[in-house]
């Protein structure tokens, strides 16, 4: 059943995708995608394209997908390094549902780049720039972006 | 432990420069004299050095300095003649000292002279009439003017008696001092069998001590022990009604689908498969299924049926496969499921076919069957609403540790809650 849904996931997203976001399979693994995000506009991260890795456990849809950013950002919820890990709340074991979507998640992660969650940071000193120097935060994200999302 | 009781007697004590005899004899109240006073007409003054025995030893007068002040004072209260440390046998016997309490200073002489000699004890009595009890211990009368020092500087008790006793101790100690012929009934004394002229006839005084411990200690005891136990165990009462009430709340979260019981490692294995089974169970069928003009398709409930995947739904709904009834069939109401044909089952993203097996959660979302199933073996929640799919009577069992559990985990989303608040999209 899991490829089965993820199968039309995949065709809803890539028939009618969203704006600023483009999927595709990894070697025509179901399981696997790429996705491509270009940096929302109005966030530090516009003109920034962002490349992220979508993983869908065999379990999927009762297990929730595992998302990274391959692409490095300087943000407060994702792992300043090679990894990307992130947190995002709809994919916590605690709250994932069945009947997310895929979609959801997406639009998720644009969320989260257009407006970070510092009280649920993985990076704490970004986070403190972020909540304590906005103005410094969006500069060095900004510059970041120049770097590695170019 | 307390004083019982002073007596004094008159013994009957041989002269060993004469005889080798040891033997004491007391001597009979009628050709003698006796005196007891009881503990209720005594006031311990200081209690000295206990040896767990009574204190007894020869009553006699401690000596005073014949040139002091002290000594012209007590005259007219001790007689010439008094027993003396000189009228006793030169020996080792323990002393009872006996004195009038005249003045602070008198008092200390005394007590100075006494601690000189093996003293065990020492009576003081006010010079006067009086045949009351004397005053209190803690009196001012019985100020020494050192903060209480010579209460510790003795080593033996110090008793108070009454005025009238004291008088009448001194004045026997008196009459018992000189040899056989001079004291009183002498010639009496003398004819007894065994008696001689040279013996000594002394007083002697007992202090009886009680050493156990008294019933009112022991009832003072139990009293404090029962309040001990009955307030541990109103505690142990108090703390386990708590805990069945906290035990009894968590029920009723649980029953009303507020606790999230996945996250409390209650997982869906430890539910029957009956309970499954128990779910509505419907199949889609009637031609206006797929017809968007008949809003209210006609669903009927079925018996439980074996299920094997949504492919083979269609041998299903001939009925070919249908196990027998072993439990109740679900009940629904006489009216058709209302489903919009639109709908699709929110696990494995399909529409709702047409003679498709859909079951029906308590929280009125409905699956196909295949998929309910396969997401119920992984979590006991309704996928689309998180509502707990449990009956409302059943629970697991709910331990204290649970409640601790569940209320840590309550702690932790609470705080979680209002950073993901605006995530949450059910």
């Amino acid at each position: 059943m899991a490829a089965k849904r993820i199968t039309r996931e995949y065709a809803e997203i890539s028939e009618s995708p969203p704006s600023g976001i483009n999927v595709s399979l990894d070697n025509d693994n179901v399981h696997k995608w790429n996705v491509v995000m270009a940096g929302p506009e109005g966030s530090p991260y516009a003109g920034g394209t962002f490349h992220l890795s979508l993983t869908l456990p065999p379990e999927y849809p009762f297990k929730a997908p595992v998302l990274s950013f391959k692409t490095r950002i300087y943000h407060p919820n994702v792992t300043n390094d090679e990894k990307g890990s992130m947190c995002i709340g709809i994919l916590k074991s605690e709250s994932w549902k069945p009947s997310s979507k895929i979609l959801a998640v997406l639009l998720a992660v644009q969320d989260l780049l257009r407006e970070p969650v510092p009280d649920d940071a993985l990076e704490a000193q970004i986070a403190d720039k972020f909540k304590n120097d906005r103005p410094g935060f969006e500069r060095d994200a900004k510059d970041a972006v120049k770097r590695w999302a170019k | 432990m307390g004083v019982e009781q002073i007596e004094t007697v008159v013994l009957l004590f041989p002269n060993i420069a004469w005889t080798k005899s040891q033997k004491v004899a007391q001597l009979q109240p009628d050709i003698s004299f006796a005196q007891a006073v009881n503990k209720g007409a005594l006031e311990i003054l200081s209690a000295g050095f206990s040896s767990g025995h009574d204190i007894r030893g020869f009553t006699y007068v401690p000596d005073l300095d014949t040139k002091s002040y002290c000594h012209k004072l007590s005259e007219s209260l001790v007689p010439n003649n008094v027993t003396r440390l000189a009228d006793l046998p030169r020996s080792d016997f323990t002393l009872v000292a006996v004195a009038p309490w005249i003045n602070a200073e008198c008092t200390q002489e005394y007590l100075a002279s006494a601690r000189a000699y093996p003293t065990r004890a020492f009576l003081f009595y006010l010079p006067g009439n009086s045949s009351s009890k004397p005053p209190h211990s803690k009196s001012p009368v019985w100020n020494l003017e050192d903060q209480g020092l010579w209460k510790k500087t003795n080593r033996f008790s110090v008793y108070a008696v009454a005025s009238t006793t004291g008088t009448q101790l001194m004045r026997q100690l008196s009459l018992y001092s000189g040899n056989m012929t001079q004291v009183p009934d002498g010639h009496v004394l003398a004819a007894l069998p065994g008696g001689d002229s040279r013996d000594y006839v002394r007083l002697y005084t007992y202090i009886h001590i009680n050493y156990t411990v008294g019933f009112q200690m022991v009832l003072y005891l139990t009293i404090i022990a029962g309040i001990l136990i009955s307030i541990i165990c109103t505690a142990t009462l108090v703390l386990k009604l708590v805990q069945r009430l906290q035990r009894s709340d968590l029920q009723q979260r649980m029953a009303r689908g507020e606790v999230d019981l996945e996250a409390l490692g209650i997982k869906r294995s430890s539910i029957a498969q009956l309970f499954i089974d128990s779910l509505p169970l419907y199949i889609c069928q009637g031609a206006g299924w797929h017809d968007i003009s008949k809003t209210v398709p006609r669903v009927q409930p079925l018996a439980p049926v074996s299920y094997l995947s949504d492919e083979d739904s269609d041998d299903q709904a001939t009925g070919a496969s249908w196990k027998p009834s072993t439990i109740t069939p679900p009940t629904i109401p006489e009216s058709t499921l209302n489903i919009s044909p639109e709908l699709h089952c929110a696990i494995c993203a399909n529409a709702f076919e047409r003679e498709g097996l859909v079951r029906r959660l308590p929280c009125c979302h409905t699956f196909h069957a295949a998929c309910i199933e396969l997401s119920l073996q992984s979590s006991t929640m309704c996928p689309v609403c998180r509502i707990s799919v449990l009956p409302y009577d059943y629970h697991p069992k709910i331990t204290n540790c649970l409640v601790r559990r569940e209320r840590k985990f309550r702690k932790l989303q609470a705080s979680s809650a209002r950073t993901w608040q605006e995530q949450a999209d059910c």
